[in-house]
Order: structure tokens, then C-alpha cells, then sequence
């Protein structure tokens, strides 16, 4: 059986950089999650970036078999496949809810004949879809500040709604960039136990992360890039023990 | 943790929470019903207007108003909900009243008003998909050549238009037999029309599409990620702001009674891409009835100071720097923050302990 996602010898250049170097990497159904790991500018956000299609990229990429085109953003949202940010991208605009919202799965009535000729069908859609978004932000803990507005929220709090968002979307699978950066350890034990539920459920993740204790418990398998290129892949334990990757970690401060 | 076994409920991963619960805490803020009592306030000051309007040329200026208004809630739609600045408003404005005239003789007014409003919607929605991928200062420019385009081919179209000589003999506005044939029936019907412009916007504004349209244009790309169909949520966005211009063309050739292209590139002077633009910006982005606020100044005003009207283009610009500067939110800014200081200042009136 193929693997969920398939990234086969993927390359990103930015001019004269190679930012990501004939990466591969496979995740499978079912709640497989995946760490990424490597130093400051190896490359793991830019590979998660070609993944959901916002920079250039060549190699081949499938989910569940099925070829999914590079360079186009949203490519990849058809699948069933949804990503946090480094950075977390919430609109400071909108409410909490409302950020989550769009990443509804229900998408009957959206358009202007909901907002105009079949506002009441419009009504009906849009109750179940505030109950599903109250319940993605119930899970990541922000259901008390729903109707507040995203621009309020602390660092580690968006981040939290980013995930919800993704969630409410029911992915197969999240590709999450560095989602415990700026928690706390209360902070950091809690999400990995959320993360732990979601996989619990089947929803299959690639997870960026810097934090090796939070890597080791959530993860069966870690992929290790240095300077673009992947120099070590396998279970954490023994990763950890490798060479290479040793040399790459000498003199970050870790 | 390799989390290989399957979860118990793994189609529906999102724990269910009572129905009551959900709507006592989520119902969004947005579905408030301030708006609506604004909205029946200025329809009782359209409705009680005509007591101190006088005379035909009177009437004239205010129809003429409200004709700006429709077409400002179109570029409002477009620019301040869609983000997408363009030029090409005279274009579906001139689209929509050549639709009217062409459509009006042997189908009717309601008839030949639902096509300028079809026909322009297409043509917007068009515009957008044939320029999906240029970015927006490119989509700016583009539109501009676009409206030149469109207003050539209508100057050449002769047997379309009437070419230079224009159209005339455009039948009034008539609805199930009632003959609107008076400056104040006339000006009645085009205020019932901009209510109906304003409240389909308030709809839309408290409605999803509203949601995705804005997240889609604040987000970019991130939205694509999220599973948002971008290209085609700013496509229906962008058409449905064209056919308002297009709904005002069609009053003003059924009102006007005649269209020739004149009418669409300059009023007073300036240009009408222009002038709809600054009267967005002058009511204010924020709001709804920026549009129709700055529409009804900007109509008015040269008719205040028509003794000065040398100083016209003077006056304009200065408007645009004291806007951009000083105001950028507009009057409608200004009345919002008006109305929060009111309304914060009320518990200190308490006396002090
Ligand atoms: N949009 C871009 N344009 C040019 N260079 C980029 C861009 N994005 C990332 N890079 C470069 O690619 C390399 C990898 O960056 P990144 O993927 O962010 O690393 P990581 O997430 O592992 O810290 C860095 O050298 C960075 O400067
Ligand atoms: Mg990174």
C-alpha cells in the first residue's frame, strides 16, 4: 500500500541557494507522525512550504497515489491535507471563531445565494458550522475567547487557533511548522497531548519542532535535514546517536 | 508514540458540545442589528427629501446622487470587501445603461434593468478570471486599459450604441404600468434602488461569503492552505460589485432618457473612475454608508461653490490630502469614533466618589 504522502527527491532553489536538496519523505495513514528536525535555515520550513505548494519546487509529490501538481497553493488542501505557520497566520482582523470558520468543511451556502436568496438555508448551514468551530476551539482551549478578536491573542494562543483551524477542516493529514515554539513546559506537555489525541484518531502529521522531548513522545520516526539535504532518518533514539547528525548540532546551542 | 491504533471515532474527531451552549457562546458579534435602524433611518431622510427639494434642477442633483452612490457601493464592494482596485467602473457603468437602452424598448424596464445587471455582472466576473493571477497594482492598470477597451469598442459599435450621436428615445422608468415620469418619482425610485444596493451589502456583510472574501484577501495564499477557493470567491465578489454599476447605468438611461459616452468618462469635469474612488474614500472604507456619505457630498459640493468653479480641481485635491492624511477612515470613521467616546464617557458621568 502507498503511503499517505509521498514526497519523492523534492528541491527547492531560491537563485544560487538550494534550500532544500532532493528531500524524501513518506508518512502513512492512519496517525504515522513524522518530526522534522535540523538546524536554523536547513531548510524544513521551505520543505513544507513546496509541500503546500507556496514556493517553486521540483521532484514528485502524491497523497494517497494520486499526483498532487507543485507550485500551486491549495494543491495539496484538496487531499485533506492542512498546515500551521511558523510564523502563525491568523487574520488580527476577524474574530477567533471567524478564523477558524473559513476553514470549514461545509462549504453549501457561502457564496451571495446564501447571503442573498437563501439566507434561511444559509442560517441552517451556517449553526452547524459555528457548533463544528466552537468545538475545534473547545479542543485547543480557546473556546471562551471565540467572539474576541484574533488580534488579542498571545503568540503561543494563535498558534493554538491556527491548529484548530486545521483541525476543523478534518485533515488526513497536518504539516505543522514549529507548533510548541514559544510555550512554556505546562504549555508544551499539553499540546503534545492534544497532538497525541489527534493522532489517537488517525489524522497523520509531519511535525517541525526544535524541542527534542516533545519530538520523542510524538513521534515514531524523525527525518534530519542540514543545509537541505537529509543526513540522517529513522527512529529518534537512534538518530540522536548519529554522527552526522551530531556534528550538524555541534555548536547550536540546543 | 506511533499512534497506530485507530481512534474510536475517527470520522468525526470534534467532540460534540449541546446546541444551546454553541449558540449562547459563538454567535458572531457581526449579526448585530445596528445597521438596519441606520439603514430605516436614511430611508426616512430619502422619503422626506423631496420637502425641501425645489424645483426640476434640484431633483436633477439629488437623482444624479444617488446614481453615484449605486456606483460607489459597487467600487465599495470591490475595493473595500474584495480589495481589488479598479479603474474600469465608467466601463460597466457605460455597459450597463447601453444594455438598458438596447434591452428597455421592446422588454421593459424591469426586463432591460435585470440585463444591464446579468450582462455587467458577467463582464466584471470576466475581468477578474481573465486577470486571476496579476497582482494588484498590475490588476490596476489592467482594468484601466480594460475600461478604455470596453468604451472604444462601445464608440464603434454604431449599431449597438449610436456611436458618437449616442442613444435616444430610451423609454422611463415604468414598473407593472405606473409611469415614474416626474424628477420626484424618478428620484424615488433610484433612493429605493440605493437602499436596496445598501441592504444587499449589509446581507452580504453579514454572511460567509463576507468571511471568506475577507480572509481571502487579507491572507492570500495562508487562505488557498486553509482550503479556500480564492480565485473563485474574489471572482463572484468583483462581478457582483460590477453589476451595481451596471444597475446605475441602466437609471441613468432610462432617466436621462437618452446615453451617449460623455456621460461615463468625466462629470464636472473630473473623471468618473476618479471621482467614485475619492467619494469611497471621503465617506470612508470602514463602512457602507461611506459609499453613500461621500456620494452625496461630492455630487452636492460642486453645486455649493459653483462661484468658485475655477478652483474646482483645487478643491479636489486638497479634499484627497486632508482624506489621506487627516481622515484616512473617512466621515464614517469619524462618526464611529464618536459614537465609542460617547458611549465610553457615559459611566464616568457617575459622580465621583
Ligand atoms: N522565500 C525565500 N527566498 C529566498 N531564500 C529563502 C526563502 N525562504 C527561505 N529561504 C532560505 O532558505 C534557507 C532555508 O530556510 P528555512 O526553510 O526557513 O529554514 P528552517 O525552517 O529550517 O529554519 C535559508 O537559507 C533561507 O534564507
Ligand atoms: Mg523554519
Amino acid at each position: 500500500m502507498s503511503p499517505l504522502l509521498d514526497c519523492h527527491d523534492l528541491t527547492v532553489r531560491f537563485g544560487g541557494v538550494t534550500a532544500v536538496n532532493a528531500v524524501s519523505l513518506a508518512v502513512d495513514d492512519g496517525g504515522d507522525v513524522v518530526g522534522l528536525v535540523g538546524p536554523n535555515g536547513s531548510g524544513k520550513s521551505t520543505f513544507l512550504n513546496a509541500i503546500s505548494g507556496l514556493v517553486p519546487a521540483k521532484g514528485r509529490l502524491t497523497v494517497a497515489g494520486k499526483d498532487v501538481p507543485l507550485g500551486r497553493p491549495g494543491a495539496i488542501a484538496r487531499h485533506r491535507v492542512y498546515r500551521t505557520y511558523q510564523t502563525p497566520q491568523v487574520n488580527p482582523a476577524m474574530s477567533c471563531l471567524e478564523n477558524v470558520l473559513v476553514a470549514s468543511t461545509d462549504t453549501s451556502l457561502r457564496g451571495v445565494v446564501g447571503a442573498w436568496p437563501l439566507r434561511p438555508g444559509m442560517w441552517r448551514h451556517e449553526k452547524r458550522r459555528w457548533q463544528e468551530a466552537a468545538e475545534a476551539l473547545e479542543r485547543v482551549g480557546l473556546l471562551d475567547r471565540a467572539n474576541d478578536g484574533a488580534a488579542g491573542l498571545a503568540y503561543g494562543e494563535r498558534r493554538h487557533l491556527e491548529l484548530a483551524r486545521a483541525l476543523l477542516a478534518r485533515p488526513r493529514l497536518l504539516l505543522m511548522d514549529e507548533p510548541a515554539a514559544g510555550l512554556n513546559t505546562a504549555e508544551t506537555s499539553r499540546l503534545a497531548r492534544l497532538l497525541r489525541g489527534v493522532s489517537a484518531e488517525g489524522i497523520s502529521a509531519v511535525v517541525i519542532e526544535h524541542k527534542i522531548g516533545f519530538i520523542e513522545e510524538l513521534c515514531r520516526r524523525i527525518v534530519v535535514l542540514e543545509q537541505g539535504i537529509q543526513i540522517a532518518a529513522g527512529p529518534p533514539t537512534e538518530v540522536w546517536r548519529d554522527p552526522a547528525v551530531m556534528n550538524a548540532y555541534l555548536g547550536e546551542a540546543l | 508514540m506511533s499512534g497506530t491504533e485507530p481512534g474510536p471515532h475517527p470520522a468525526d474527531p470534534l467532540r460534540r458540545l449541546s446546541d444551546e451552549l454553541t449558540e449562547r457562546l459563538v454567535r458572531p458579534r457581526v449579526y448585530g442589528r445596528h445597521q438596519w435602524r441606520i439603514w430605516w433611518g436614511v430611508a426616512v431622510v430619502v422619503a422626506l427629501l423631496p420637502l425641501v427639494i425645489a424645483g426640476g434642477y434640484q431633483f436633477n442633483i439629488a437623482v444624479n446622487a444617488e446614481l453615484f452612490a449605486i456606483l460607489s457601493l459597487g467600487f465599495y464592494f470591490q475595493f473595500a470587501l474584495a480589495g481589488q482596485f479598479s479603474f474600469a467602473t465608467p466601463a460597466y457603468y457605460a455597459v450597463g445603461a447601453y444594455t438598458f437602452a438596447w434591452a428597455a424598448p421592446s422588454g421593459g424596464f424591469l426586463l432591460a434593468f435585470g440585463a444591464a445587471v446579468v450582462v455587467t455582472a458577467a463582464l466584471g466576473a470576466l475581468t477578474k478570471l481573465l486577470l486571476a493571477r496579476s497582482p494588484l497594482i498590475h490588476f490596476a492598470i489592467a482594468t484601466l486599459a480594460f475600461g478604455s477597451l470596453v468604451l472604444i469598442v462601445l464608440q464603434n459599435w454604431t449599431s449597438f450604441s449610436g456611436g458618437g450621436q449616442g442613444t435616444f428615445g430610451i423609454p422611463q422608468p415604468s414598473i407593472f404600468g405606473y409611469l415614474f415620469d416626474t424628477g420626484t418619482k424618478q428620484y424615488y425610485l433610484c433612493g429605493t434602488v440605493t437602499l436596496l444596493g445598501v441592504a444587499l451589502l449589509i446581507l452580504f456583510e453579514r454572511s460567509p461569503a463576507q468571511r471568506d472574501l475577507v480572509f481571502v484577501r487579507d491572507m492570500g495564499a495562508v487562505a488557498q492552505t486553509a482550503g479556500l477557493r480564492s480565485a473563485h470567491v474574489q471572482v463572484v465578489a468583483f462581478g457582483a460589485g460590477a453589476s451595481f454599476m451596471g444597475a446605475a447605468g441602466a437609471l441613468l438611461a432610462s432617466t436621462a432618457g437618452f446615453v451617449d459616452l460623455s456621460s461615463f468618462s468625466t462629470a464636472n469635469g473630473v473623471s468618473i473612475a476618479l471621482l467614485v474612488l475619492l467619494m469611497v474614500l471621503l465617506g470612508g472604507v470602514g463602512s457602507v454608508w461611506g459609499p453613500v456619505i461621500g456620494a452625496a457630498l461630492l455630487t452636492v459640493l460642486p453645486q455649493v461653490l459653483a462661484r468658485w468653479k475655477s478652483y474646482e480641481e483645487l478643491i479636489y485635491s486638497v479634499i484627497i490630502l486632508v482624506v489621506i492624511l487627516v481622515l484616512p477612515g473617512g466621515i464614517t470613521s469619524l462618526l464611529t469614533e464618536l459614537r465609542t467616546r460617547r458611549t465610553r464617557r457615559r459611566p464616568g458621568r457617575a459622580p465621583a466618589p
